[in-house]
């Protein structure tokens, strides 16, 4: 009888925990939200975070951080534990701060990715959709699944990246241009002529996707020419896109984001 | 029942066939030259020149290497450790801290031990481990949480485990010990976390602390006078790899760590020394007997992470003990041994932070080379010209080979914070690797395997990269070097001229260093690529 107590109580004891290998509870609310808290943990961000994650949480050898997606769970305390933790398996180290500066921290990581474009900008966006259409950015870019592929994907753009990013990446293509998003021009040693988006290069390969949507790998050593160009495929629209048609188009990107655990947008 | 006892008698005299291993003395690793079958310590040899005198495996047939086995770590971590092979017994390390004894013919394991880390380990750049240190039948490990543990080399058991540093103070352990005689030498990690880095001598029998060096002099020391304020309490200077030891002038040579915090200088003012150096210590007692630093009061993180490879050699008319040493700093420099002498220094990689180094070898630094808030752009990047990296010297062309990385960052100069245990290092750079930053056309960057003649310090070949790559070389009398990429190539090279012999895709970063061994008197070599090491030989 007493055993059977004592088999109970564990089993209430156990109950009470977090299930292990699932996400904590999620209903700890940071208690540490206020600007001045953002400001806080924008510091320690700065000084133990951003060389790996990036200054805006852009990401480079850390994860991006801009997205809302956090893959070690999303809640505020999973967040915290990741921070506080690590995440063993990787570079990310675990951080001895004090409870208090942890959830500051999370509440400048939380703020990197609701301080994007989505739902910051005024502007019609269904106008806005009518005028990625007519200027022909679907033929390069795809949404939802619909477009081309000879541009970067934009089904998330608009939790990604900033309304000031967006805005520059209209006006300006080639003021940022990621390795992936290069283009490859090249001729094989038989005469073919082979272009396209490089998606991966290294010493002695590319791999890349032409016009067409045909994935190529193409050795080094079977090309006669080979050059990569780092500019954008894409033509700057500066002085092509008039008042609020602009702000549409940026609106309208900017409403472009991924639901979480969907492949749609909102 | 006959047959019983005749199969038992027969298991018996096959056991006894199986050789027993011989004890790892001092003197064995002294002269593992005399049996370079194995790799009884980090770089093999107390010079560290990472080349072996096998030659079953030359330039003419490489080409008809072939897979022999894979060993998969548990882990998912990439290796960045240097097996130790002894007596057909390859010692592995599995990310962080897990030791695996492997048969060096099949791969299959023999034991494995699992560390169970006690909280938190902060490391700077990955949980690693770059190997082991083997005296007698004990093998000794550093872990990240700051214990030196050691194992029976035969089962895998704990002899001792003892805690030498304090994880929670940002100090780790992360490279192999070096047995020298009858002590075992040893640093910390941490620079990254405003330790105070130093040296110890530990006693390999139970792990007691037999005398002690500080990369960072307290009041007192000398050199201590090279730090402004209390800035020497938390100055950095970390111990991330295995030194060197010549045993005719008794000295042994280990490279010291960035002064902390990295990109703010203003609040360490001085020299701050003993970083960025190399110190030349009496390893009975610990004594100092010459030190260089490369890197006078560095803010940029170009910390002497490098082996000194010890190379005997003529010099000007004169035979000369010499050292080689590729630095982070992006010069090579040449240095007299037996007194730290400068004797030459010539940049590598394209520099843009100092105009050259003067007669004694100091940097001529260039002020607005300095981080600033707005952000200094500078060659070499921060990861350096080279890094942790095995180098490699063959006497066989008298050339010294390291893996280069051409491409710059953009230094920033932020508040430094000290926290105990957290990052302590003001601000950070822009552009940590090469060809991933927006701007692309000041990003354009590459790695290289490069030939440097130490007589003139200039570049006598380059095998040019795409990517870049992080591969200790391996060089050996078959005259090949091995080495790979972060692409994930396993590369083999003609040490005379650099021509590509073999590149095969491995698939995952190649961080460690490659060893060559015999296993049942066959050449091998073995190649990490991720998580898995890769062990060829020639085809059948």
């Amino acid at each position: 009888m007493r055993f059977r107590h004592a088999v109970f109580l564990l089993a209430a004891a156990l109950a009470a925990l977090p299930a292990l290998g699932q996400h904590a509870d999620d209903t700890i609310k940071n208690p540490f939200t206020s600007n001045s808290d953002v400001e806080a943990g924008g510091r320690l961000y700065r000084s133990h975070c951003a060389v790996c994650h990036g200054i805006e949480g852009e990401g480079a050898r850390g994860a991006n951080l801009t997205t809302g997606l956090f893959r070690h769970g999303a809640s505020d305390r999973d967040i915290f534990n990741t921070i506080s933790v690590g995440i063993p398996g990787t570079e990310m180290p675990g951080i001895f701060f004090n409870g208090r500066q942890m959830w500051q921290l999370v509440a400048f990581v939380r703020s990197l990715s609701q301080g994007r474009a989505a739902g910051q900008v005024e502007g019609d966006i269904e106008n806005g959709r009518s005028i990625f259409l007519a200027k022909g950015c679907n033929g390069c870019h795809r949404v939802q699944g619909e477009g081309g592929r000879m541009g970067p994907d934009l089904s998330d753009i608009g939790a990604m990246r900033s309304l000031g990013h967006l805005q520059a990446a209209v006006l300006r293509p080639n003021e940022a241009v990621f390795p992936q998003h290069w283009m490859v021009r090249a001729k094989t040693n038989s005469g073919k002529q082979v272009s396209g988006m490089r998606m991966n290069e290294d010493t002695f390969s590319v791999q890349l996707i032409d016009a067409a949507g045909y994935l190529v790998s193409l050795r080094k050593q079977d090309l006669a020419e080979f050059e990569v160009d780092r500019n954008s495929g894409m033509p700057a629209f500066e002085g092509q896109i008039q008042g609020s048609d602009f702000d549409d188009l940026i609106a309208y990107l900017a409403s472009l984001r991924l639901r979480e655990g969907t492949n749609e947008t909102e | 029942m006959r047959r019983n006892r005749a199969t038992i008698v027969a298991a018996c005299f096959a056991l006894l066939a199986v050789p027993l291993g011989a004890q790892v003395t001092y003197e064995r690793i002294l002269n593992a030259d005399d049996e370079p079958g194995n790799w009884l310590t980090y770089s093999r040899t107390y010079d560290s020149q990472h080349h072996s005198p096998l030659d079953q495996i030359n330039r003419e047939n490489v080409g008809d290497l072939e897979l022999k086995w894979v060993f998969q770590a548990r882990s998912l971590e990439k290796f960045e450790m240097t097996p130790l092979v002894v007596d057909g017994v390859i010692y592995a390390v599995q990310m962080p801290n897990d030791v695996v004894a492997l048969d060096a013919v099949t791969g299959r394991r023999f034991w494995e031990y699992r560390h169970i880390l006690e909280g938190k380990a902060n490391t700077c750049c990955g949980r690693i481990n770059r190997g082991l240190a083997i005296l007698g039948e004990t093998l000794y490990m550093g872990t990240i949480d700051g214990k030196l543990v050691a194992l029976d080399a035969k089962t895998g058991a704990v002899v001792f485990s003892k805690q030498i540093v304090d994880p929670t103070g940002g100090y780790s352990l992360t490279h192999a010990p070096l047995v020298l005689k009858d002590k075992l030498i040893l640093g910390s990690a941490g620079g990254e976390y405003g330790i105070r880095g130093f040296l110890v001598a530990l006693d390999p029998k139970n792990g007691d602390e037999l005398w002690r060096f500080n990369i960072i002099p307290g009041p007192g020391e000398p050199g201590h006078e090279t730090w402004s304020g209390d800035s020497w309490k938390r100055g950095g200077g970390s111990i991330w790899l295995t030194g060197s030891y010549d045993p005719d002038l008794n000295l042994t040579y280990w490279g010291t760590g960035n002064p902390a915090p990295d990109w703010n200088g203003d609040v360490r003012l001085g020299d701050n020394l003993y970083t960025d150096s190399v110190v030349a210590l009496n390893p009975d007692t610990g004594e100092l007997k010459w030190y260089f630093q490369f890197t006078p009061h560095d803010e940029w993180d170009w910390d002497a992470v490098q082996i000194p490879v010890l190379v005997d050699r003529e010099w000007e008319g004169k035979q000369r003990k010499l050292m080689m040493w590729a630095n982070r700093n992006g010069f090579f420099y040449v240095l007299d041994r037996e007194t730290g002498e400068f004797l030459q220094g010539k940049n590598f990689v394209d520099v843009t932070w100092a105009k050259g180094l003067d007669e004694n070898g100091r940097p001529i630094k260039i002020p607005e080379a300095s981080p600033t808030r707005e952000g200094t752009r500078v060659s070499p990047a921060v990861q350096g010209g080279t890094n942790w990296y095995s180098p490699a010297y063959s006497a066989k062309t008298g050339l010294f080979y390291v893996s280069a990385w051409e491409y710059s960052s953009v230094y920033h100069k932020g508040d430094p914070l000290y926290t105990r245990g957290n990052r302590y290092v003001g601000s950070l750079p822009h552009g940590v690797w090469p060809n991933t930053m927006k701007d692309s056309e000041e990003q354009q960057g590459h790695g290289a395997i490069r030939a440097l003649s130490p007589s003139t310090g200039d570049m006598e070949w380059e095998f040019a990269m795409t990517g870049i790559g992080e591969t200790g070389i391996l060089s050996t009398a078959g005259d090949i070097l091995i080495t790979g990429s972060r692409e994930g190539y396993m590369l083999v090279l003609d040490s005379f001229t650099g021509k590509n012999l073999v590149s095969i895709n491995l698939g995952g970063i190649c961080s460690a260093s490659p060893v060559t061994f015999t296993a049942g008197g066959e050449q091998r070599i073995a190649v990490s690529s991720g998580s898995a090491m890769f062990v060829f030989g020639l085809r059948e």
